[in-house]
């Protein structure tokens, strides 16, 4: 699964790939993205491209957050679709993860963090 | 004539080889002045009777030791004191495997484990101290040729002259085969239980189809200690009939097991033969099918002193009515939802098995949707409560009339509860069956569609578009956040599929079909792997814990109804229904 990273200070954007992420590719997205975030310590995750996300897939991007959260880091989600919204409200992960609606909210809300010395 | 010796058994002393031996002839009474006052004569004459008694006296001992000593129970005497054996008959020796030379004189810490001995000593204190025979049934003892025996014990106290205790006489009947022939009789039992348990779960009792258009069907048993032989079986024919079978055996246990099961297989002949000899496109009439199974079973049944009632209803689904062929059943229940009734159903057939050339008479009742029919077994109202009253077909019948608006599968829970409620048990005498069958409003699918697909999780993408493409079909199109749901509920129930049902195997296949109708959405997946559990799976963590466990729950989340059941095939089937606002 080809990731695309982008950084804006110290913080790691990805752009989930592909409209979605279930059973048939969630261990690979889960074995890719764990490299990609092995460096980071503050990533964003775009997910404006996701149209439909499942249990699995929800799994890996849970395995995510406990991966930063381990090291201190952090992980934040923006750009969400209908679809994805729903699925995350329906299995109450929107308590779980820091959910915004732009990338912009969710880059000045790390770095916002950072100020307030958290 | 030996009644004074034996009297004196409990008084004189035994010696330790076990044998009674005289020191105070019972004749003595005589001989207490001094010799020199008794003349000659009278000295000869009380010498001879003297040895006359004596002699009479060594017969009754020896009478009786030869009694005591062939006695088929084990006799032992202990001294009272010291607790030791004095006497010890050819029984005890073959029973204990020691040998009297051996015993006599000796405790029971001589030969048996101290814990066994502590026992035994416990047991002659008190039967001395109580001065009262002591019976135990069951004792284990240890013995050295035999293993472990079990006896039952008298123990008796042999008081002295002085009024203490002297003897301790003990009898013991070895009760060991008499206990293991009464455990393999128990054991036996249990496993006859266990028998006509599976019996009738495999061979008696079918499981009522789930997933049928126009009716819905549940069923309940509570089998009981020894089974009926009740048996209850449904086929469809082409979604436009319903056959229902019910049928009860006379009789209890493995016979009437197997009795039910080949009755019912005789049905299924006798059915599959008359379609086969049908015109295509009708179906044989219930009275000629129970006709051709009663010849069938008749003469066997007749045989055997045994007979069958049976109830063989038809719901005709496209026409609204009930073809009904009783034979001898319990009254069938018909509530009738227009008016919120019950009606009882009973025809005049004889059962099965009474007369070889019964003719066997049909009749035909309009039903409507929402009517429930309700078939059961005597079992249920025959169901007694304490004092002795029968549950009874009014107070069923009222019940069926109280909860007849419930889903089938909830009217017979409350059926049940009030069966349990009125004999204050939730074990009955007798097994208990009962079948709810209500017709629903028959409704054709706007859309229907199948598609199958390989148990390969990079399917997934090909179910969700399968549920997309036969939603477009429609003229009025689903809304969306509904599409997203279905999506989501065959993703995940299809995905359970290919990694649970099928354990990861890519190779196998899920049949899909998804159903819509005017008010629902049906999605089934059919699959050949390992059926589900659903109540063994835990429900999900929501606190981010844990990564997994969360398929399940959203399909319950995401869609109205989810049922798991065998389809007709003999295929697992998953049915999700999603009704449509």
């Amino acid at each position: 699964m080809e990731l695309t990273t982008e950084t804006v200070d110290d913080v790691t954007i990805v752009v989930l790939p592909g409209e979605q992420l279930d059973a048939g590719n969630a261990k690979e997205f889960k074995r890719d993205i764990a490299a990609v975030l092995e460096p980071c310590r503050k990533v964003v995750f775009d997910l404006r491209e996701l149209r439909f996300v499942d249990s699995s897939g929800l799994g890996a991007i849970l395995s995510c957050l406990r991966q930063l959260n381990g090291k201190g880091g952090d992980l934040k989600l923006c750009e969400m679709t209908k679809p994805v919204r729903a699925l995350f409200e329906l299995v109450r992960m929107h308590k779980i993860f820091d959910i915004y609606v732009t990338k912009a909210d969710a880059l000045r809300a790390l770095r916002q963090r950072e100020e307030s010395g958290l | 004539m030996w009644r004074s010796p034996v009297r004196r058994f409990l008084s004189p002393p035994l010696h330790a080889d076990g044998v009674f031996h005289s020191t105070d002839p019972a004749g003595g009474s005589g001989g207490e002045g001094p010799a020199s006052r008794v003349t000659k004569t009278e000295l000869r004459r009380e010498l001879a009777e003297h040895r006359q008694t004596e002699a009479e006296l060594e017969d009754a001992r020896n009478f009786l030791d030869s009694v005591l000593e062939h006695l088929p129970v084990m006799l032992f005497v202990k001294d009272a004191e010291h607790l030791r054996f004095v006497r010890w008959n050819k029984t005890e020796e073959e029973a204990l495997g020691i040998d009297r030379s051996v015993a006599i004189g000796k405790s029971d810490y001589d030969f048996f484990p101290e814990e066994q001995a502590r026992f035994f000593e416990a047991k002659d204190r008190a039967v001395l101290t109580g001065g009262k025979m002591v019976d135990i049934p069951e004792e284990a003892i240890q013995t050295a040729h035999r293993g472990l025996r079990f006896l039952h014990t008298i123990k008796v106290p042999v008081l002295g002259t002085d009024g203490k205790p002297k003897y301790l006489v003990g009898i013991s009947e070895d009760i060991t085969d008499r206990k293991r022939a009464q455990e393999e009789l128990a054991r036996a039992r249990e496993q006859e239980a266990e028998i006509g348990f599976r019996i009738q779960q495999t061979l008696l009792l079918e499981q009522p189809p789930q997933d049928l258009p126009g009716v819905r069907a549940a069923a309940l048993t509570i089998p009981s200690q020894r089974i009926d032989g009740d048996f209850y079986d449904f086929f469809n024919h082409r979604d436009r009939c319903l056959d229902v079978i019910v049928g009860d055996v006379m009789g209890k246990g493995i016979p009437a097991a197997l009795l039910g099961a080949a009755t019912k297989s005789h049905f299924l002949q006798a059915l599959s033969r008359l379609i086969s000899l049908s015109e295509p496109g009708t179906l044989p009439e219930p009275k000629d099918i129970v006709t051709l199974a009663h010849s069938e079973v008749a003469r066997q049944l007749i045989e055997l002193e045994s007979f069958v009632t049976v109830c063989y209803a038809r719901l005709d689904l496209v026409n609204r009515r009930l073809d009904l062929v009783d034979c001898g059943h319990t009254t069938t229940i018909h509530f009738q939802a227009g008016t919120g009734t019950c009606r009882l159903l009973q025809g005049e057939n004889l059962p099965l098995g009474v007369s070889e050339r019964e003719i066997f008479e049909q009749m035909s009742i309009p039903v409507e949707p929402g009517d429930v029919l309700l078939f059961y077994s005597d079992g249920l109202t025959e169901t007694r409560n304490a004092s002795g009253e029968l549950f009874g077909i009014e107070r069923l019948a009222d019940c069926v009339g109280r909860y007849g608006r419930l889903e089938p599968r909830d009217l017979i829970e409350r059926i049940r509860l009030e069966a349990v409620a009125f004999a204050g048990s939730e074990r009955f005498g007798d097994d208990l069956t009962c079948v709810a069958v209500r017709i629903e409003e028959r409704q054709l699918p706007q859309a229907r569609a199948e598609l199958e697909i390989s148990s390969d999780l990079k399917e997934l993408a090909r179910a969700r578009m399968f549920v997309r493409d036969v939603c477009a079909r429609l003229a009025a199109p689903v809304d969306e956040d509904t599409l997203n749901q279905l999506e989501l509920a065959m993703t995940e129930a299809a995905s359970n599929v290919m990694r649970h049902a099928y354990s990861g195997r890519t190779d196998r296949r899920i049949q899909l079909s998804a159903e819509i109708y005017e008010d629902r959405i049906v999605l089934r997946l059919h699959h050949l792997g390992q059926s589900f559990d659903p109540d063994a799976i835990r429900p999900p963590k929501f606190d981010g814990t844990e990564e997994g466990g969360f398929g399940m729950y959203i399909i319950s989340q995401t869609v109205d109804e989810v049922r798991y059941h065998r389809d007709e095939r003999g295929r697992n089937c998953i049915s999700m229904i999603k009704k449509r606002r």
